[in-house]
């Protein structure tokens, strides 16, 4: 390669290309700019409805992940998928038994068991799609560095996870039924209304989630107090409408429903499923829009900080 | 924007960076970076892909050659868009299958069966497309029976095996392979290689990388070979290659002639009458070497086209003097054919003492005669030839 040089300066690139063969370029390193020229950044843009009809294409690979968890975490396990079935069960036994001699929660006509249950089985979807769907980025590290199918599908494929354990769930509820010979009533037709805001909610919470937990590795702990907390703190083992008519430092005989299902519209799904189903009596419209408006917002700004955020997940790790 | 045929790959201008402040992830160490970037000064970063330019065209093979850390991978994972750039524009046409280290999607607690069904899944085929081709996945992985055993059970060849099939059979326009022969037996690697060469001959485009020269030369009508996150040289794979073992000879020399306590004052390899060497003809070998006290070793000299892998090594065991002395070796008959070629040289003491020298490279010359025949495509030539060699040291 000695002698004959040529300089030659590509038309379009401030690259300097040295060549003195057919087809061999060489480029000189001196000639390659600190940085980039700042009109060539990459944008990455966050339009959400392509990126929804994306994701619902490619569909089927969220279905597969869901799949590869839910036979990974039985594999090992004697009773298999038994486990979808015990743990809700135990967790209803305990909460009658400690819950249900309270006066003040009692409700007159209905079992205090299916009464609880109801509320647990709407929980444990949100709680247990927002702790496995949260971790999912950084579980997922070494398939999210070699593959590219849209990120959305690992949080998502854990709400998928969750619906089937959630189903499963329905048979202590079913046993329960027919054990007190209670009969749903027929507004329990209402229910899948409510499940679609509780399924909203979820997802903007477990995608704003996910994308964090990968900048800020904190949240995990975070997560999991949320979720301790957030047991006692939603209608589970109490009724919504204890919020009716607050007394407490300068508030007076407020109704603080309004702002605590804008705040945690699973209060108002948890409740209109009571409501319909054990009571018959018909949803409870304004506070279900209010939850409603407020559980899409919750999930446009969680896929959008999810949108924002995915640009940098392949880097960190 | 103009669209181009599926299977063509378009790198124009692109730049990658990562965070360099290394900070711990502590609250302290955050609110220190906090109080930096308030008083003005800006967030550090780290070039990893400075301005790459790269054009393939449908059915084209190109190589990525560089040392660790020269942005190879990062260039392949952009490409694949499992991360993306920073600046530039950067597009792919069709379906992208990446073999980025292949065990990466299989996961051990699910057997074989449930691995290929999951894994292509994510790799974009769909449930019939995977049934269709299951057979040839299964076959082509050689795990026989062991299908419906949990991956964590197979050994690691077998692992690997199974990751590179299901990858290898997407049908996609534009494959990515990052390093896979690095694992695996030489058997293995060679399928490998002709399942790729398969898969290139059906019109998939190629994008390589490879530390294997030989297994780049075999593969890829062209490379690109980048240093320190710039492309250094571009180009028909053989010139590329010229110059990438070039760089690496002479920036072993450097570091040989600084370290070593025996110098190399002179190293020359001539043929017939004291000119070029030829193929098939005699060579001599002339080193002059310089010792700081007497003594006695063997001497390894090896001759290789720029890599540590030589060619072919001879070997000569004498006692030395302290100061300048010469040896002559001469070799009969090289077998190699025309090109440009490095001396290595390694010293050892006469027992199982640490070396005087390492193995390193001294020098390099030129021979003349026929061109190599070049092997089939996706065919790897690694000869060890014998060669006849008389040494004597003055």
């Amino acid at each position: 390669m000695s002698g004959g040089f040529r300089l030659t300066v590509e038309p379009g690139s401030e690259t300097a290309v040295i060549g003195d063969k057919k087809g061999l370029r060489i480029v000189d390193p001196a000639s390659i700019a600190d940085e980039p020229p700042t009109d060539s950044y990459y944008r990455h843009r966050v339009a959400l409805i392509p990126a929804i009809r994306e994701m619902s294409r490619r569909r089927e690979i969220m279905v597969a992940l869901a799949e590869r968890d839910v036979r990974a975490s039985y594999k090992q396990a004697v009773l298999g998928m038994g486990w979808a079935l015990i743990s809700p069960l135990l967790q209803v036994i305990l909460f009658t038994l400690i819950f249900g001699h309270v006066k003040s929660l009692k409700i007159p006509g209905v079992p205090y068991a299916i009464y609880a249950y109801i509320g647990i089985l709407a929980w444990v979807y949100f709680a247990g799609s927002l702790a496995s769907g949260g971790n999912s980025m950084i579980a997922n590290l070494n398939l999210l560095q070699k593959t590219h199918f849209p990120r959305e599908c690992f949080p998502l494929s854990q709400m998928l996870e969750q619906t089937l354990y959630t189903t499963i769930g329905l048979i202590p509820l079913l046993l329960l039924l027919v054990d007190k010979g209670f009969v749903p009533k027929i507004e329990a037709l209402w229910i899948p209304v409510f499940l679609v805001i509780e399924l909203i909610f979820t997802a903007g919470l477990v995608l704003a989630m996910a994308a964090l937990i990968v900048y800020l590795r904190d949240l995990q702990q975070v997560m999991a107090i949320i979720l301790q907390l957030g047991l006692f703190a939603t209608p589970i083992i109490w009724p919504l409408s204890k919020l009716a008519n607050i007394t407490w430092g300068p508030l007076h005989h407020v109704d603080l429903r309004p702002y605590y299902v804008a705040f945690n519209p699973l209060g108002a799904v948890i409740d209109n499923i009571r409501r319909t189903a054990l009571l018959g009596l018909s949803p409870e419209w304004s506070l279900l829009g209010i939850a409603a408006v407020f559980a899409c917002l919750y999930f446009v700004a969680g896929y959008r900080i999810f949108k924002r955020l995915e640009v940098g997940f392949a880097d960190i790790s | 924007m103009p669209t181009s045929a599926d299977g063509t790959i378009i790198v124009e201008h692109v730049w990658k960076r990562f965070r360099a402040d290394q900070a711990k992830p502590r609250l302290n160490d955050q609110l220190a970076r906090v109080g930096q970037r308030l008083r003005g000064k800006k967030r550090e970063w780290r070039w990893v892909l400075k301005d790459i330019n790269l054009e393939v065209e449908p059915g084209g093979t190109m190589a990525l050659i560089g040392v660790n850390g020269s942005g190879k991978s990062t260039l392949l994972k952009v490409i694949s868009r499992a991360m993306y750039h920073t600046a530039g524009r950067c597009e792919t046409f069709g379906r992208v299958g990446a073999l980025l280290e292949v065990r990466g999607g299989i996961h051990p607690l699910l057997s074989g069966r449930e691995n290929i069904y999951m894994f292509g899944t994510v790799l974009g085929l769909t449930r019939r497309q995977i049934n269709e081709r299951f057979d040839t996945i299964v076959d082509f992985a050689e795990v026989g029976d062991a299908i419906d055993r949990q991956v964590k059970y197979y050994s690691s060849g077998m692992q690997v095996r199974l990751g590179f099939s299901i990858a290898s059979h997407l049908e996609a326009d534009i494959l990515l392979v990052d390093e896979i022969l690095a694992v695996g037996d030489a058997n293995f690697q060679q399928k490998c290689l002709r399942r790729i060469s398969e898969v290139v001959a059906n019109g998939t485009t190629l994008l390589f990388v490879s530390h294997d020269l030989a297994a780049v030369e075999a593969m890829c009508d062209n490379a690109m070979w980048l240093t320190d996150a710039m492309v250094r040289a571009s180009g028909p794979t053989r010139d590329v290659l010229a110059q990438y073992r070039g760089a690496i000879e002479e920036q072993a020399v450097m570091v040989s002639s600084a370290t070593s306590a025996l110098r190399v004052l002179k190293v020359e390899v001539t043929g017939p009458d004291d000119g070029i060497a030829q193929s098939g003809e005699n060579a001599q070998l002339h080193l002059v070497l310089s010792a700081p006290e007497a003594g006695a070793a063997r001497f390894f000299v090896g001759v290789s086209q720029g890599t540590a892998m030589p060619i072919f090594v001879t070997r000569y065991y004498s006692k030395f003097p302290a100061g300048d002395f010469e040896i002559r070796c001469q070799i009969r008959n090289i077998p190699i054919p025309k090109g440009r070629y490095y001396v290595w040289l390694a010293v050892s003491g006469p027992e199982k003492q640490p070396a005087n020298q390492q193995w390193k490279p001294i020098g390099s010359f030129d021979v003349f005669g026929p061109t190599a025949v070049e092997p089939p495509k996706g065919v790897m030539i690694l000869s060890p030839v014998y060669v006849d060699a008389t040494w004597e040291l003055s």
